[in-house]
């Protein structure tokens, strides 16, 4: 078997319990929170079986599915058992399982299986609603609102609201579930993170039927007959996970990166090493999905590609050569991108303001707001360009070399902000070609919390993943003393470098191998 | 899709910036242009029929090359700033809508100024079809000069970098030069193509507003061509108000299909690949 066609293990994370869950409906009046715990199987409660997921209702098998768990990933996957109701998967009937085992369903985040008769819309008294999770906070409580058929039910973050949720996602006035001849319908009332129902977005109005869930900023609204059941379910902390098969161009003929497979988590800072044409662009434009990439790229288990357009703005890029308007002052063009990004419903212009007066006091450009961009240094230019993004909701930054044209200490400061903003929640990103600069002032230790090195292989001169791990760790792994003598290791022969790229791939590929083994 | 408020926040942003940049400038080219343009051919308009047919050809590449100076850089300059701030969200429709908003203003401050220059070196006639004369010129004026300042904002969308775009503006000028049907008579194909041409249209509105088959503007033979003469009128110079309504409705309907465009264009761009 060639190299490339190497199996390669998804990265097994060292604190990667990913803790999933099912949240169930069926006849009993609370919803029902199922902590997934390895393959487990779903059937009704009865004498003559036991299921490790029971549910009341008559119209699901004793033994109608189960759940999966593909122990290396993480992942669960759900088979029917030929079950003679079946399992609705977002609105589709799964084929029953196999032999072949070929009709698994792998299960994402917020994927709705229904037990239900063919017609969806008009839901069996005894239909089950499975919601599948990773991300459920324990111990959230369920609220309840009784459906009034007359009067609009508004949903928002305003106490004015009918159904408030303190959820900063949410617009202060977000949604407006109302019945229009005989049928109830929700409207976005132009919120700023967007409605989705029964995991697909919602644009202006959409018809709503019973058993519909929808999903609001982190909170989960399900229509169960005449009530809406609701949870503040999910947690605010973001988690990206990035698994590119490979990134070909030329229309397939060129392939510059394979096997890309690593997990990142609110507040991790991770520097991205890789020597000149390794990948390291081509990975961001994938990860912002610009250039999309044969994989997946998910954020809160959701999938950045098939949902570009209301993800874009969660991804947010530093670039390498500034994107600013020379003849713009730096308070114009912050307050500029706050009117673009805050919407006016949730935003009032001191709230506006008000950030963006934090946002420049946060990067350090608080004394050259009336300076413009023209006659500000580079260093100052890149805080300018960090502050633009930082005005938004962006849970990952990316930043290609934020700190290449600074000196040292400001190279320092540079990371330090950046720091700053993963410690604050979010996940950072950054392509350094110096970063052992990117030094704790009081510990001395890499402010840096992973290291991603991609390293060009000789052999099909494409980007393999060479490391994903600590900073220590990757030191390790590499026998050297500083982060910018990897570069020395994988960086070829013609470039000063020692030319081991596919040694350290292989040896990369083999302690997963490794690890995958022990876990098994 | 469309957004009021970005296109409101857009368009300071561009006059701002614009004025910091000496906007100003292009007014002052506008001057010096039309100066330079009416002081030549002023003085025999209106004397004969092919001085003034050539006066007002003159003045419709004048207009044409002023609009499309004004904004040949404006986008393309910018796709890397637009890259960006449409992953942040901004509005792809509502940037194309500032700028041409923008250029709407310039424009008429350009076609204020090109208008009273030559009306300095410039004896119009007064009457009009629909109105005075000198409200119809100044329309015809400002659609010739917005219009081309709408297709360079089109040019700008599509050209990659300002290189491209300065490298395309001369071809587009050529084109619409000879397009007009003033240097060249045109048929098959080429009349077809000139449909989509400011200068055919602006040519029309002018010729249609002073009238030019009217039998008072003696032909004047040339020495050197002896015998090229006027054989039969130019249905599109006829003084009526249909010609100067389809003229002024095709330099509209251009100048939408030029935002359409530009925003297309955009879209294409800035696509997810």
């Amino acid at each position: 078997m060639r190299n490339e066609e190497r199996t390669v293990f998804y990265t097994p994370q060292e604190n990667r319990e990913r803790s999933a869950a099912l949240i169930v409906l069926d006849t009993r009046d609370e919803p029902a929170v199922i902590p997934l715990q390895g393959n487990m199987t779903l059937g009704r409660i009865s004498d003559k079986s036991a299921c490790d997921i029971c549910v009341y209702s008559k119209i699901t098998g004793r033994r109608h599915g189960e759940f999966i768990c593909d122990g290396m990933a993480g992942e669960y996957y759900y088979i029917d058992n030929h079950s003679m109701n079946g399992t609705y998967v977002n609105g589709s009937k799964l084929p029953p399982y196999d032999e072949r085992g070929s009709v698994a369903h792998k299960l994402r985040e917020g994927d709705i299986l229904r037990i239900d008769k063919s017609r969806l819309e008009d839901p069996h008294p005894e239909s089950v609603l499975m919601i599948f999770t990773y991300s459920y906070v324990k111990g959230s409580r369920w609220m309840s609102y009784v459906v009034n058929d007359s009067s609009d039910i508004r949903i928002g973050r305003d106490r004015n609201n009918t159904i408030i949720l303190d959820d900063m996602m949410v617009s202060r006035m977000h949604a407006v579930i109302r019945q229009s001849n005989q049928q109830w319908q929700v409207e976005d009332m132009q919120s700023q993170n967007g409605i989705r129902v029964n995991g697909r977005e919602v644009c202006g109005c959409q018809a709503l039927c019973n058993h519909d869930v929808l999903l609001i900023g982190n909170t989960l609204m399900i229509l169960w007959s005449h009530t809406i059941l609701y949870n503040h379910f999910r947690e605010q902390e973001g988690k990206l996970s990035v698994a590119i098969k490979k990134k070909t161009v030329n229309f397939g003929r060129k392939t510059l990166l394979k096997n890309i497979y690593f997990e990142a988590e609110s507040t991790d800072f991770v520097l991205i090493l890789g020597g000149s044409g390794a990948g390291k662009t081509t990975l961001i434009n994938a990860i912002l999905g610009e250039k999309k990439a044969d994989g997946e790229i998910l954020l809160d288990g959701q999938d950045l590609y098939k949902n570009f357009k209301s993800m874009k703005t969660k991804i947010g890029l530093v670039p390498q050569f500034l994107n600013l308007r020379l003849s713009d002052k730096v308070r114009e063009t912050l307050m500029d991108v706050a009117e673009i990004k805050l919407h006016r419903r949730d935003y009032s212009k001191e709230d506006k303001i008000q950030r963006v007066r934090e946002t420049m006091e946060r990067v350090g450009v608080q004394n050259l707001s009336e300076h413009l961009i023209s006659q500000l240094s580079g260093g100052q230019k890149k805080k300018v360009s960090v502050a633009a993004q930082l005005i938004g909701f962006q849970k990952v930054f990316i930043c290609d070399e934020p700190d290449s044209g600074l000196d040292a200490a400001s190279r320092r400061q540079q990371m330090e902000i950046l720091k700053e903003i993963a410690d604050n929640g979010k996940i950072v990103m950054v392509i350094s070609h110096e970063p052992d600069d990117a030094i704790d002032r009081l510990t001395g230790e890499s402010l840096f919390t992973k290291v991603l090195v991609i390293a060009k292989s000789a052999n099909d001169q494409c980007g393999h993943m060479a490391f994903y791990g600590d900073v220590d760790g990757a030191k390790q792994f590499f026998g050297v003393g500083r982060l910018q003598d990897i570069m020395l290791e994988i960086n070829p022969a013609y470039e000063g470098g020692k030319g081991r790229a596919d040694y350290y791939i292989e040896k990369y590929k083999d302690k997963i191998n490794r690890r995958g083994r022990k876990q098994i | 899709m469309f957004s009021i408020k970005q296109t409101t926040v857009y368009f300071k942003k561009i006059s701002r910036i614009a004025i910091r940049e000496k906007a100003w400038k292009f007014v002052i080219f506008a001057v010096i242009i039309a100066a330079l343009v009416a002081s030549i051919v002023g003085e025999d308009m209106f004397t004969a029929y092919e001085s003034t047919k050539s006066g007002f050809f003159t003045i419709a590449s004048a207009c044409i090359w002023i609009g499309i100076f004004n904004s040949i850089q404006s986008v393309c300059k910018e796709h890397d700033i637009i890259r960006s701030e449409y992953r942040q969200g901004m509005k792809l429709t509502s940037y194309v809508l500032a700028n041409v908003s923008w250029q709407f203003l310039l424009c008429l401050l350009q076609s204020c100024v090109v208008f009273g220059v030559c009306m300095i070196f410039i004896d119009f006639n007064t009457e009009g079809i629909i109105t005075s004369a000198y409200v119809e010129y100044f329309v015809t004026i400002f659609l010739l000069t917005f219009g081309s300042a709408v297709m360079g904002i089109m040019l700008s969308s599509v050209a990659g970098n300002p290189t491209a775009a300065m490298t395309l503006m001369p071809f587009v000028l050529i084109l619409q030069l000879i397009m007009s049907g003033v240097l060249f008579e045109l048929s098959g194909l080429s009349e077809k193509v000139a449909y989509i041409t400011f200068s055919k249209w602006g040519m029309s509105a002018f010729g249609s507003i002073a009238d030019l088959n009217n039998a008072r503007y003696p032909m004047k033979i040339s020495a050197v061509y002896p015998m090229v003469e006027r054989l039969e009128e130019e249905a599109c110079y006829d003084c009526v108000a249909g010609n100067l309504y389809t003229a002024w409705g095709w330099c509209i309907g251009l100048l939408l299909c030029c935002i359409v465009l530009s925003v297309l264009s955009l879209k294409i761009k800035n696509r997810d690949s």
